[in-house]
């Protein structure tokens, strides 16, 4: 869920939270798409929301959005994350739940799922910075520390690996 | 030496496409030729892991809480719970950034105040060097009295007056003689500030004039200025005057306001006797050259050397005479005057209790101190500061460069 938050607004103690509600699971599915590793990823989400909250007085509306403020704050905590444990895991598959239609977009998922495991974490990274945060180019580029043409070109590379890791996957499964 | 390089513009298709993607991700329809690409964006967002259970309320509580670490330990050291306390009163919105940045601009703007107050005119310092430069300034032309060898090196003699010239002749107004002739004599010893040394020694002079008097000698000596140091060394001043005598009694009275007086002496001689006798040898003696001139004008050979050898002592005895009748006479006419300023060590103003002006000399004196300690501070402190800047702006640098390659790694 995308809920469009103030950009002007400092994150004090209600906007925060108001920050919280719309980022929580986006903030989670980052870390966690990031990290591969559920535990972890759970432990960095809180991290990262206590340190946002601690530094909610050093936020600065000209610099950027406060998700991409945030996201930038959780990307830190998953980097010294990945930096202690100096190599991640495999992405773990996200497990069917129980009573799912196999359908053809269960299939499709699955196959999401294992292309993604297949790429390399900077662009793991940036799908899920874009695709489950909802970051604007602009504030992907604020999180990355680059320019704004700069994260969209390196996101069109991130997302044509993923479409390619997609059809090897679909061919690998055929009989 | 790296070169970065400038990422290409993207094409039209791959911007077309990423425009799909946002379009796709805020549930807007897409052109037919990227609907697979909507798909994709619809799967890859089915396949966001969703926070557990646990996780939810866990950061529920942190959120109620205010994200406090569970058994956070209290802020260590008085400084450290102050700036947490002063955080706290103050709101969330201050940083400590913010804190340190004000704590250093209020102490950079007190050193300004004190280094400006300091320096301003009329404060301690110059006030105590000025009465010294007035007396070097006066001292310039027709300085006569050499220092005195045994003087502190500290002190500067400066004979202000110079020399006065014979004594004149009575001016317009002043009473001849008396019938009785007394010689009169007072000493007036008078106590100032040292920064009113001058004035007083000019009030002196200007007295003795508006008398028909003169100044016969004077000597002025300036002290040593006080300082932050302490407290100054006081001058002197003396002064031989000759007043009228009859107009003694004024001139002693005009004399004691010009300062505190701390000690007053006068005294009367009767030299009529003197005189009278020193009158009566002249008078004889100018009767005894006359009959040697007469008798001169009659002489002959011989007599005529004789009598030359008599006129020329006798003139010399009738000069001596007559210098004695008139020294009596200037003694019966004027007074002799001594005059004895001494300059305490205090400053002006700072003499008797201890009061608000004082009080002000004595705070601006230690914010003079102050301000000297802080700049000296100011200078060791700058090139630490900047060391310590420059550390951490490569430590986050190299804290940066080391998540990204922790992020190549995984």
């Amino acid at each position: 869920m995308l809920v469009a938050v103030e950009p002007e607004a400092e994150p004090g103690i209600e906007s925060f939270e108001a920050l919280y509600r719309s980022s929580c699971s986006d903030l989670h599915a980052y870390v966690r798409t990031l990290l591969g590793d559920s535990a972890s990823a759970e432990d960095v989400t809180a991290l990262a929301f206590e340190r946002a909250y601690r530094r909610r007085a050093s936020f600065d509306a000209r610099r950027g959005s406060p998700r991409a403020w945030l996201f930038g704050i959780a990307r830190n905590a998953a980097l010294d994350e990945l930096r202690r444990r100096r190599a991640a895991p495999a992405l773990a598959p996200e497990p069917v739940a129980p009573g799912e239609d196999p359908s053809d977009a269960a299939v499709r998922r699955a196959t999401v799922r294992r292309a993604l495991e297949q790429l390399g974490a900077r662009d793991r990274e940036l799908i899920a910075l874009k695709f489950h945060a909802g970051l604007s180019n602009a504030e992907l580029a604020r999180v990355l520390g680059t320019s704004e043409s700069n994260a969209g070109t390196r996101l069109h590379r991130a997302v044509s690996r993923l479409r390619r890791a997609c059809t090897d996957t679909t061919e690998e499964d055929r009989p | 030496m790296t070169l970065r390089r400038r990422p290409r513009p993207l094409d039209p298709a791959a911007r077309a496409e990423l425009a799909a993607i946002d379009a796709a991700l805020a549930g807007r329809p897409v052109a037919p030729e990227h609907s697979a690409l909507a798909t994709l964006v619809a799967d890859v967002r089915a396949t966001a892991p969703s926070p557990s259970p646990e996780l939810d309320s866990r950061l529920e509580a942190g959120l109620r809480s205010g994200f406090a670490p569970a058994g956070a330990p209290a802020p260590r050291g008085r400084v450290a719970a102050l700036g947490a306390a002063v955080r706290a009163r103050l709101g969330a919105g201050i940083s400590r950034r913010s804190l340190a940045l004000g704590t250093a601009g209020a102490l950079a703007s007190v050193l300004i105040a004190a280094v400006v107050i300091v320096s301003l005119p009329g404060s301690g310092s110059r006030n105590a060097t000025q009465p010294q430069t007035q007396l070097l300034e006066r001292a310039a032309p027709g300085a006569s009295t050499p220092p005195p060898a045994a003087a502190p090196a500290t002190v500067t003699p400066t004979p202000a007056r110079p020399t006065p010239s014979p004594l004149r002749p009575l001016p317009p107004g002043v009473a001849p003689a008396p019938t009785r002739r007394v010689d009169r004599a007072a000493s007036l010893a008078l106590s100032t500030a040292p920064d009113s040394l001058n004035t007083v020694a000019d009030g002196v002079v200007r007295v003795t004039d508006s008398f028909g008097g003169i100044v016969a000698s004077s000597n002025v000596s300036s002290g040593r200025p006080a300082t932050d140091a302490g407290p100054g060394q006081g001058g002197e001043a003396s002064f031989d005057l000759r007043v009228p005598s009859d107009r003694l009694a004024a001139a002693l009275a005009a004399l004691s306001r010009l300062a505190d007086v701390t000690a007053r002496d006068q005294s009367t001689q009767d030299i009529t006797a003197p005189y009278d006798a020193a009158a009566s040898r002249v008078g004889r003696l100018t009767s005894q050259r006359d009959a040697l001139r007469s008798r001169l004008a009659a002489a002959h050979g011989a007599q005529v050397q004789a009598l030359l050898a008599r006129l020329r002592a006798v003139q010399a005895q009738l000069a001596l005479a007559q210098r004695q009748q008139r020294q009596l006479d200037l003694r019966a006419r004027y007074a002799r005057v001594t005059v004895q300023i001494a300059a305490t060590g205090t400053r002006h103003g700072a003499a008797g209790p201890w009061g608000p002006g004082r009080a002000l000399d004595d705070a601006l004196r230690v914010l003079a101190v102050a301000a000297g300690v802080a700049l000296v501070a100011l200078a060791a402190l700058v090139p630490l500061a900047a060391l310590g800047l420059a550390g951490w702006l490569a430590g986050r640098r190299l804290l940066r460069r080391r998540r990204e390659r922790a992020l190549g790694f995984a």
